[in-house]
């Protein structure tokens, strides 16, 4: 931020990016393949305007600005070797010699027509047996800047363990850049990953995108629950339930979830145990059923769906339910106090009679708790699905334990219930401890209009956020 | 925007993850600096919740990392990230503040000159805002404005950022000693845990040592930005031309070459060219010059220019004039310091036009700014135009203050200057 001046004094240029990256990047790509006995690493450079001029000066030999077939073929042929002395490939800790196979150079143009390189070089590694662990270091181009991307992938009847890198590359091969201009482009250099011929491994791969997307990001306890390969006893599966609940309901803890609507609603409106359980009850249903509609979503429209994005708008859908309720309860409420405030007016006084417990009973009225808008409001705190729930499910699927995994989201959201019930309840009895102390009843009536105003501010702050986050992704 | 298809999430996850474990794969040589750390945690920031103020943190990572690699790109990105903060948040004054500063690195001056008023408009005791204003103010050509805004900005926050404003202020207006001074103490004030903040300091004593023609002192000052701050792009080819004025062209050669394979740039690129036409490899040194042309071919097809920098290159070696010249006017159109009009002048002078050129030096040497290279053109475009006295008086000026100002230029102001005395001579002779 500071000496910006002498920055500008020095001749910096304001140049935009012609390559996705900036026209001085060179971008790398290896994609690993293992088969039963060899490792074919497919690698592909991709330089923008400015490194292939530079390297124009080694293609072009003759220097007459046109690449004859024997200057290409040349060069080609020193860059597969060179750019392989700094592909390092080891086996177990030996490093394993590459041998180019196909090798191809193209020169697609790039801005202004000017021409930019590419290299996309097979190189092969014979393997002494389907075993071990691989590791692949790429030390070529240290010092540019660029896109740097590693896949790895494995033959049928053999599977990839604890790989660093995904199956899937994200570019195409360094033909289609998804740039986000707000994050850094991948930089992955190196790739280690284990090789497994098991069938386990094998199925646990396959597991869907969705999933592997949630367990990077949430590296949940609960997924490993499913994910684990040990065989099941009933005591297991029954301490995997109990597990799943404690999760959820360390779940309910964290932000959001409505806690505060639950709350407010139970206490404004003079809510009863009753209230508090039905409200758990709905919790659970909604959340589980979200979580399998979801999954089922993700399932099969996950081509044109991708479940991230759909939190946002669940999230909005829910803030919007609970500002509903926050603002028709505020308005009832809002009535109620106004009509009783005529009443003092007309009398001039405090009304000490003795059949009202207590001021604020009839600002409102008992049964003013509706069931329906305690429904309204279970099935918004249960709307928006955890995403460490729905990754147990799409896992679970994926490894054939359906029943298994819909157990464990009962689970999952009965203890998310139990908490916000809990909240509940001990509000609801706080509450009446609060209602036996001597409380001025022009204080108390507003009680109610306050807990409403606080269950519509919440809404109003699930809405925003939602809408925020609607807004940029 | 792409949407992000499913199995594109891992990687992005991932990264954040790693970013926020502070793993983010290293350079091979080097750690993450202190701009890749404030990169990787306003991006996993922003990755939890955008909110405005994440956004403005993220710009600011993408500048120092524009700074920090001489890689123009970042200033996309970091109006991308303002773009951002200010669709979450309308009139966010962080954004707005910033704003000026990023558009001072794309070189829209004017543009930053008016976002830096209207953020001290909200904030007139910002000390930021005028450190803003004042860059555009220099820019712009308008030092008297920059001045006060220092003054203004020195009155609120004495400290580093006011230090080297002064220093920049200092040596425009022929007070190197001073300059070195304010850097000097910026210095003494530095945040010992940003090393390429030290680093920038350290070269632009360099620079001021070179500029006084003091070259053990300019290069012990680049030796010790790239020892705290290794492979800095600014300070190498600061060293190189340092190591070449005193012979060591191996050393010279390396640095410059070194310098252009980080960040790539028409002057660079020039210098080592004039490097390799000085040592008799004029093989290397066309493929050298071919390699700043194209440079420029790039800029233009990506819409972007290098201006200046790319005019003065094509105009010290007589390449493409009409194009030198184009190139400066279009630069006066968007700045109006000093070195821009040099620029032109020097256009100017290259495609004959010594009328334009002399009318325009003026402009050029209006701050007495005692700087070797000015005084050349100076000298040069005086010498053309017939006014011999002026010629010699600047030309010798140049050479005074830096004999090595230009492994290229130099040896012809040294033999102008000997042909415009001794045509005076022949001339008083005949008297």
């Amino acid at each position: 931020m500071r000496r910006l001046l002498a920055l500008a004094l020095l001749v910096t240029p304001a140049l935009g990016a012609a390559h996705p990256l900036g026209n001085f990047t060179v971008n790398r790509y290896a994609a690993v393949h293992v088969a039963a006995d060899a490792i074919t690493i497919r690698y592909v450079v991709d330089m923008a305007e400015i490194p292939t001029f530079q390297e124009m000066r080694l293609v072009d030999a003759n220097g007459d600005g046109t690449l004859a077939d024997e200057e290409r073929e040349a060069y080609l042929g020193r860059a597969a070797r060179t750019l392989a002395e700094s592909l390092v490939l080891t086996v177990d800790g030996t490093r394993r010699p590459l041998t180019a196979g196909v090798q191809t150079l193209e020169m697609p143009p790039g801005a202004g027509g000017l021409p930019t390189l590419r290299l996309d070089i097979t190189y092969i590694a014979v393997l002494p047996a389907a075993r071990g662990t691989v590791e692949l270091r790429d030390e070529n181009f240290a010092d540019r800047p660029g896109w740097q991307e590693m896949i790895a992938n494995a033959s049928d009847g053999l599977a990839l363990g604890d790989a660093t890198v995904p199956r899937t590359d994200r570019s195409q091969a360094l033909r289609a850049y998804p740039i986000d201009q707000l994050q850094s482009p991948p930089q992955v250099r190196e790739a280690r990953f284990t090789i497994q011929t098991s069938a386990s491994a094998d199925r646990a791969a396959v597991a869907p995108a969705g999933a592997r997307a949630g367990s990077m990001r949430f590296s949940d306890r609960l997924t490993e629950l499913v994910a684990t390969d040990a065989p099941r006893s009933p005591r297991l599966v029954l301490a995997s339930l109990l597990v799943a609940a404690a999760l959820g309901a360390f779940h309910a803890l964290t932000p959001g979830h409505g806690k505060t609507v639950v709350g407010a609603y139970l206490v404004g409106a003079r809510g009863t145990a009753r209230h508090a359980l039905f409200l758990g009850l709905v919790v659970t249903a909604t959340h589980t059923l979200g979580v399998y509609v979801l999954g089922l979503v993700t399932l099969t429209a996950s081509h044109y769906i991708v479940p991230e994005r759909l939190f946002p708008w669940l999230s909005a859908l829910s803030g919007m339910i609970v500002l509903g309720i926050g603002a028709s309860l505020m308005i009832a409420r809002l009535a109620a106090v106004g009509e009783h405030t005529h009443h003092h007016l007309d009398h001039d006084h405090p009304h000490p009679h003795p059949d009202h417990d207590h001021g604020h009973s009839h600002a409102v009225p008992e049964g003013a708790i509706g069931w329906r808008s305690l429904l309204a409001l279970g099935v918004s705190g249960g709307l928006l699905p955890c995403p460490s729930a729905l990754v147990v499910m799409l896992g679970a699927i994926a490894l054939g334990r359906i029943a298994f995994g819909l157990a464990l989201i009962v689970a999952f959201s009965a203890g998310l219930a139990a908490v916000l019930t809990g909240i509940g309840l001990a509000l609801v009895y706080a509450r009446g401890i609060f209602a036996r102390l001597p409380l001025d009843g022009r204080f108390a009536r507003y009680v109610p209009v306050a807990s409403a105003a606080v269950i519509s501010a919440v809404g109003l702050a699930i809405v925003a956020t939602a809408l925020s986050q609607i807004g940029v992704s | 925007m792409i949407p992000a298809t499913p199995t594109g999430k891992p990687g992005r996850a991932l990264a954040a993850m790693l970013a926020l474990a502070g793993l983010l794969p290293a350079l091979a040589h080097a750690a993450p600096s202190a701009a890749d750390r404030a990169m990787a945690d306003a991006q996993a920031v922003v990755q939890r919740g955008p909110t405005a103020g994440a956004l403005v943190d993220l710009a600011a990572a993408f500048m120092r990392k524009a700074r920090e690699t001489g890689d123009p790109g970042y200033y996309g990105r970091a109006a991308a990230a303002l773009d951002r903060a200010v669709a979450i948040a309308p009139g966010h004054y962080g954004a707005l503040r910033a704003r000026a500063w990023v558009l001072l690195g794309k070189h829209e001056f004017a543009a930053a000159l008016r976002a830096a008023r209207t953020a001290r408009a909200i904030e007139p005791h910002d000390w930021w805002n005028y450190g803003n204003l004042a860059d555009a103010c220099v820019e712009l050509g308008r030092y008297d404005d920059a001045v006060r805004a220092t003054t203004r900005m020195m009155a609120l926050r004495p400290g580093l950022p006011v230090y080297t404003r002064v220093a920049a202020l200092r040596a425009l207006m022929n007070d190197r000693r001073g300059a070195i001074e304010a850097l000097e103490l910026a210095l003494a004030t530095a945040d010992p845990r940003d090393p390429e903040e030290r680093a920038w300091i350290l070269t632009y004593l360099g620079h001021e040592h070179w500029a006084l023609g003091e070259l053990s002192r300019a290069r012990a000052r680049y030796e010790e930005a790239l020892r705290t701050f290794p492979d800095y792009h600014l300070a190498l080819p600061g060293l190189a031309r340092v190591h070449a004025a005193e012979g060591d062209t191996a050393e010279a050669l390396h640095l410059y070459e070194r310098a252009l394979a980080l960040a790539p740039m028409p002057a660079l690129a020039g210098a080592l060219g004039d490097l390799y036409a000085a040592t008799g490899d004029p093989q290397r040194a066309t493929a050298t010059y071919a390699f700043a042309m194209y440079m420029g071919r790039v800029a233009e097809a990506t819409g972007t220019t290098y201006g200046r920098e790319l005019a003065l290159f094509l105009a010290d070696h007589d390449r493409r004039l009409p194009d030198a010249l184009r190139l400066a006017r279009q630069e006066a159109g968007r700045r109006g310091d000093i070195y821009t009009d040099d620029a032109l002048a020097w256009a100017y002078y290259k495609n004959g036009r010594l009328a334009d050129a002399m009318r325009t030096v003026h402009r050029a040497l209006r701050l007495g700014t005692e700087e070797a290279l000015l005084h050349y053109h100076a000298g040069m475009i005086a010498a053309a135009a017939g006014h011999d006295a002026w010629a010699a008086r600047h030309l010798a000026r140049a050479l005074a203050l830096n004999p090595h100002f230009d492994l290229r230029q130099a040896p012809l102001a040294r033999s102008t200057l000997a042909r415009v005395v001794s045509e005076r001579l022949a001339r008083e002779e005949q008297r």
